[in-house]
């Protein structure tokens, strides 16, 4: 099944279409305000006609590409390309400052490369183990991971932990719309007949992550870019260096890979968590900020060792690790396959078909990146309002292509708006998202688990998995709920 | 900031009761378990909860910093303001038109007028934004239509 799997992806179109993606999905990366989840989101149409795996290799190369892409823009603009790369403009662009710009880069495309492929390495190990545990999980359990992945995303995505609630609820209610799940009465329709089927899922990120961009551009002045002059001969660094960077490296990726597993966490909270502990572990913590290669190894790494962690649960449960993620889940959709425990079971060819692409997909990050950066400083200069309305006319192709009506594209437009409008009040939209991805699964399996239980709530505490995992959800609010009141009263207190 | 917050919080709780008072038009049985209504009104008593403890924070916090932040309710100057409220008005006549026009024509028009809309006062160059809106316009056609094989609205040239 495993040879199976990598030779479905060596052929010459495949590779061509992981290549493609990769080179694309750093350009998306690298252009600040235009994000890697953006880039999967518009090419998804693209694969609407391929085969399932060449379609899946395609947004993995964007995936992969997309979120390493950041880095460029992250050392020469001072601008983090993608959010994932806050940190790596923390001592990247003090190096570019001081004229090392090449060494910079030189250490974040390596560390990319190898926190991607550390990660791909624990996927490959973790997500079979997985899945064949998953196969034993019934209503109560696939209920619990749901509110789980539903709180943590709310408590750890934005300031405030109500404004996460509120918007993983937004999103759980906009799935109500619609056939309700098992008895499939129409809810919330108001009498119009495309609402009977509820929101597509690709509408509502194209919306969501793509559209909301336009309006936020419009309302921000232009600044004009200037990259900073680089040359990198080699690597860019010594052997030394890298030598120096192997205990940071490997607590990077470990922590990228571990949080990435976390549903609905993703790349940028890995850097802040890795950066922030490599500069507490650090002999010189004061030099941080300045320009030191260990910042730059720590956020680099974990960005990217987040995409593997994220896919485990994707693929073991169907449950998105972050936005991009989100959209992959889109993709597995609209070829009609259910990511999950049975994808090991039902499609193991297509499985380590994925593997493999996503392997290839960061060999070419590595090679391109070196061989192509003249190419990616050119694009980061061309000015955002040329680029944002050719992407909002490649989303309006998205949105209708998917079903051929213009529901879905008025449904992107409302779901842009709304979120430009959480982005003013500062809610994250992230747990909108996951709640209306969530919703369905959590309220199915409520209502299965309770059939089953003859309409008692016990056995989703009785059952170890599941109960272990309930009490970890109420821990996980009390934890969020004591760090809000303490915040409060430091803020009156300072005040 | 603080007005902002109690605005929102007033919102999500008569979000949260119109959603109940809604969730009396489903239809519902359930034999065993819950129902279809189960989750609309667990959803909105969650709504009115939240709201409340929205404006409870702004409250607790709201005296000692008032007026400590003045400058957050104007973070966009209002000739941006303008600028995202054309650009709504814009999309919106784009959408509206676009299955009688068709998209080559729609989406060209719309990429003009948006660039004008989005760049900077008295560098506009005409001849420029037209051409790049007519290839964009006619290569994303080609390319998701004829080689991608995706279904795009063809309107009056079709």
């Amino acid at each position: 099944m495993i040879v199976e799997g990598i030779m479905s992806v060596l052929t010459i179109k495949t590779i061509s279409l992981i290549f493609g993606g990769t080179v694309l999905g750093i350009l998306f990366g690298s252009i600040p305000g235009i994000t890697v989840t953006m880039g999967v989101a518009l090419f998804l149409p693209i694969t609407f006609s391929m085969e399932p795996v060449q379609a899946l290799s395609l947004l993995m190369g964007l995936y992969i590409g997309g979120t390493s892409g950041g880095l460029i823009s992250a050392v020469l603009l001072n601008i983090p390309g993608t959010p994932a790369s806050i940190c790596t403009c923390f001592d990247g662009a003090p190096l570019a400052q001081q004229g090392k710009a090449g060494k910079a880069l030189g250490i974040g495309i390596v560390f990319s490369f190898l926190g991607g492929m550390f990660s791909l390495i624990v996927l490959f190990f973790v997500s079979p183990w997985l899945a064949s545990v998953a196969l034993n999980f019934a209503s109560y359990e696939y209920f619990s991971i749901g509110i789980f992945s539903l709180t943590l995303v709310s408590t750890m995505s934005g300031k405030s932990f109500v404004k996460g609630l509120i918007s993983a609820l937004l999103g759980f209610s906009f799935t109500f719309i619609g056939m309700a799940p098992i008895t499939a009465f129409p809810r919330f329709t108001f009498g119009f007949k495309e609402l009977n089927g509820g929101f597509s899922l690709l509408p509502i990120l194209i919306g969501l992550f793509a559209v909301s961009q336009l309006f936020e551009s419009s309302g921000e002045a232009e600044q004009e870019v200037k990259p900073v002059e680089y040359s990198i001969k080699g690597f860019g660094f010594s052997l030394k260096e890298f030598v120096s960077q192997k205990w940071n490296f490997l607590r990077s990726a470990v922590i990228g890979t571990g949080v990435g597993i976390l549903p609905g966490l993703g790349g940028a909270i890995c850097s802040v968590v890795s950066y922030g502990v490599a500069k507490k572990q650090s002999k010189y913590p004061e030099k941080f900020g300045t320009g030191v290669i260990d910042g730059l190894v720590a956020s680099e790494t974990s960005n990217n060792a987040s995409t593997g962690g994220a896919l485990v649960p994707l693929m073991t449960l169907g449950i998105p690790g972050d936005n991009t993620t989100a959209i992959l889940l889109a993709g597995f959709m609209v070829h009609g396959i259910t990511p999950g425990p049975l994808l090991f079971e039902n499609n193991g060819v297509l499985v380590y078909g994925i593997f493999t692409a996503l392997v290839l997909a960061n060999i070419f990050m590595i090679i391109s990146e070196f061989g192509l950066m003249r190419l990616f400083v050119k694009v980061l200069t061309v000015p955002k309002h040329f680029l944002l309305p050719i992407v909002l006319t490649l989303c309006v192709i998205g949105s209708y292509g998917l079903n051929n009506r213009m529901f879905d594209v008025w449904t992107m437009l409302f779901f842009g708006i709304l979120g430009f409008g959480m982005k003013k009040f500062e809610i994250p939209s992230t747990p909108l998202l996951l709640g209306a991805i969530l919703g369905p699964i959590i309220e199915t399996e409520l209502r299965r688990g309770l059939m089953r239980g003859r309409g008692s709530f016990l056995p989703f505490f009785t059952e170890p998995i599941s109960g272990a995992i309930l009490v970890i959800t109420i821990l996980v609010i009390l934890v969020s709920a004591i760090r809000t009141i303490r915040k409060t009263n430091l803020k009156k207190r300072t005040s | 900031m603080n007005k902002k917050n109690v605005g929102l919080g007033i919102f999500v709780i008569v979000l949260g009761i119109a959603m109940y008072l809604a969730s009396f038009g489903i239809k519902d049985f359930a034999a065993v378990g819950v129902g279809a209504t189960f989750f609309p009104r667990l959803a909105s008593v969650g709504f009115v909860i939240l709201g409340t403890l929205l404006i409870g924070q702004v409250l607790r916090q709201s005296k000692p910093v008032a007026n400590a932040n003045p400058s957050s309710e104007a973070t966009i100057p209002r000739k941006n303001t303008y600028s995202v409220i054309l650009s709504l008005c814009l999309l919106i006549v784009f959408l509206a038109l676009l299955e009688t026009l068709g998209y080559v024509i729609c989406s060209a028009l719309y990429i003009f007028f948006q660039i004008l809309i989005l760049t900077p006062e008295k560098k506009k160059k005409y001849l420029l934004y037209g051409t790049i809106s007519a290839l964009s316009s006619l290569s994303t056609y080609l390319l998701f239509a004829r080689v991608f094989q995706v279904m795009i609205p063809n309107g009056i040239l079709g």
